[in-house]
């Protein structure tokens, strides 16, 4: 394959030279250390911006949070081996409730909450229907998306459990 | 009688009259028809179209009206694009309108505005092999950016006769990205990548979104100095809007004093394009280069995050990979459209103004390179 493209290659040259153009101007060598630099810029923002998810972000806390203590159980009705609990905000939840357009009761509070871990650590796709069990009672969950908020269908209710940052206000339903 | 002679030689229909002024008038109300019934960038193409009609008025020589004639109005409104002056102020206003948190949220995505700069520099080789020399080349290439204000900035400052045919080109191919993104997008994709949905984004804390411009300012620059009009400009409107503290000035660097510089840049910009300067060879072959380029760079964002799943978890919908572009933010607009051709309820928008705000910076900083080596 590589031969047969160096032969076309050398085959085009042949007409008006713009290989020999081409390599004479240097150009491959410009473009690549310019896309060089360019990468190079980008990665340094990527790396500065992980550092910033780390110390800036809170994910330190939760870090540090998840050495200190072993992680609450949470029974799960299904194959999905989850065990991440640690992080869910309900403080946060609450204030939405109280501040935004939310229909969250108080009743799907902890299975809002449950779920929103589940779905953050990738262990709840979105369109998925599963049931969940807290505190012993099992409910039937299904995750949409309305508007840009995810929403959680709890028992057939819906629960706006996490509003998108750029979305402005969640969808109400 | 010569009291008549000389008002008709000073008049429009004046020996000075020529055929490219039809074409050139014709091209202005082309662009101005776009903007007005097609909605193509109407803020940017009916300025430029109405630009183009008053530099293709024929005007005698000597009148001090030309835009080219030292200290007519026009050339003193010229004196921004001529000197690099408007491109960092649209770019202040341009800061003080982005929201990194889409980014923020997801940095792998940043990698994604470096990749779709591969056209600039896939150009600026083509552009030497048809006879351009290396500034030349380096300021069309930038072209595939789809950055207006880039594209001007660096043809101010190393190719000031290619000035009108690459600003035009720039904004012409920014104005079209809804028609020419979308074909190259489905080549490169097949149903499923086209139907892949991607998880909400993490909510970020107003600490990160307002040490971000700081620490990127210092970064970009470093790497790229010859990118710190640009770049310093743009995370000064940025953190503007994220401090929380200069609300006055966020809101007005984004709204009248954007507005004011957008008008400034569009007319003068199309006021340029006088046909003995734009009607030529080179301006055909710009015109040529840039679709390639932009072409390139949207097929290069798109194969960058195919290559770039091979090594993810959490695959990224390929679509998101042409919103690397730096057209902010129409070709997120333009990603979300697509995506949802295939799935309604897919929203990539938010995911796909990650790479677009990452295509800003990865643009700038390309144009400060070529600044740097070529200057």
């Amino acid at each position: 394959m590589a031969v047969i493209l160096s032969e076309l290659l050398v085959l085009a040259n042949a007409g008006s030279g713009w290989l020999d153009v081409l390599f004479e101007s240097r150009a491959p060598v410009l473009s690549l250390v310019g896309l060089s630099a360019v990468f190079a810029g980008l990665v340094l923002l990527y790396v500065y911006m992980r550092l910033l998810a780390f110390f800036a972000g809170g994910q330190w806390s939760v870090f540090v949070r998840s050495m200190l203590h072993r992680p609450k159980p949470v029974e799960v009705v299904d194959e999905a081996e989850a065990e991440v609990v640690e992080g869910a905000e309900e403080d946060e939840l609450e204030r939405a409730a109280l501040t935004g357009p939310l229909l969250l009761r108080a009743a799907d509070l902890a299975v809002a909450q449950v779920v929103r871990t589940l779905y953050r650590a990738g262990k709840f796709p979105l369109g998925e229907e599963r049931e969940v069990s807290v505190d012993g009672k099992v409910q039937t969950v299904k995750l949409v998306t309305v508007g840009m908020a995810t929403t959680a269908v709890v028992n057939d209710r819906k629960v706006v459990f996490y509003r998108s940052h750029t979305a402005g206000s969640a969808a109400k339903e | 009688m010569d009291i008549f002679y000389e008002f008709i030689n000073n008049t429009g229909f004046g020996p000075h009259f020529t055929f490219g002024h039809i074409v050139m008038i014709g091209i202005g109300a082309v662009f101005i028809w776009l903007g007005i019934v097609k909605r193509f960038e109407p803020l940017l193409l009916v300025p430029i179209g109405f630009g183009i009609l008053v530099g293709n008025i024929p005007v005698a020589a000597g009148m001090r009206i030309s835009i080219y004639e030292d200290m007519s109005v026009l050339n003193i409104l010229y004196f921004g694009i001529r000197y690099g002056v408007y491109p960092p102020l649209i770019f202040l206003g341009i800061g003080a309108m982005t929201d990194f948190s889409s980014l923020l949220s997801k940095p792998v995505m940043v990698l994604l505005g470096a990749a779709a700069q591969v056209g600039i520099f896939i150009t600026f080789a083509g552009a030497l092999i048809l006879g351009f020399d290396v500034s030349e080349a380096a300021a069309i290439g930038i072209i595939g950016g789809a950055d207006g204000p880039t594209a001007i900035f660096i043809s101010s400052m190393l190719a000031p006769h290619l000035l009108g045919p690459i600003a035009i080109a720039a904004y012409s191919y920014m104005a079209l990205v809804p028609v020419i993104q979308p074909p190259i997008m489905k080549l490169l994709t097949n149903d499923k990548e086209r139907r892949m949905r991607m998880p909400e984004p993490r909510q970020v804390s107003e600490r990160e979104k307002i040490l971000f411009p700081i620490g990127g300012l210092i970064l970009a620059t470093f790497v790229a100095p010859g990118a710190l009009p640009l770049l310093g400009m743009f995370f000064f409107g940025n953190l503007l809007k994220e401090s929380g503290v200069t609300d006055r000035l966020a809101q007005t660097s984004r709204t009248s004093f954007v507005d004011i510089v957008t008008v400034l840049i569009g007319l003068t910009v199309g006021a340029s394009t006088q046909a003995d300067y734009f009607l030529t060879k080179q301006a055909v072959l710009i015109f040529a280069l840039g679709a390639f380029s932009f072409a390139c760079a949207t097929a290069g964002g798109v194969i960058f995050t195919k290559i770039l799943n091979l090594f993810l978890k959490k695959k990224i919908n390929p679509l998101i990979g042409a919103a690397g572009v730096s057209a902010v933010p129409d070709s997120a607009r333009v990603v979300q459209h697509v995506g949802r051709e295939y799935d309604p309820d897919n929203h990539l928008l938010m995911h796909a103004m990650g790479p677009n705000v990452a295509g800003v910076i990865g643009s700038a900083i390309a144009a400060g390179v070529f600044y740097s080596i070529f200057r």
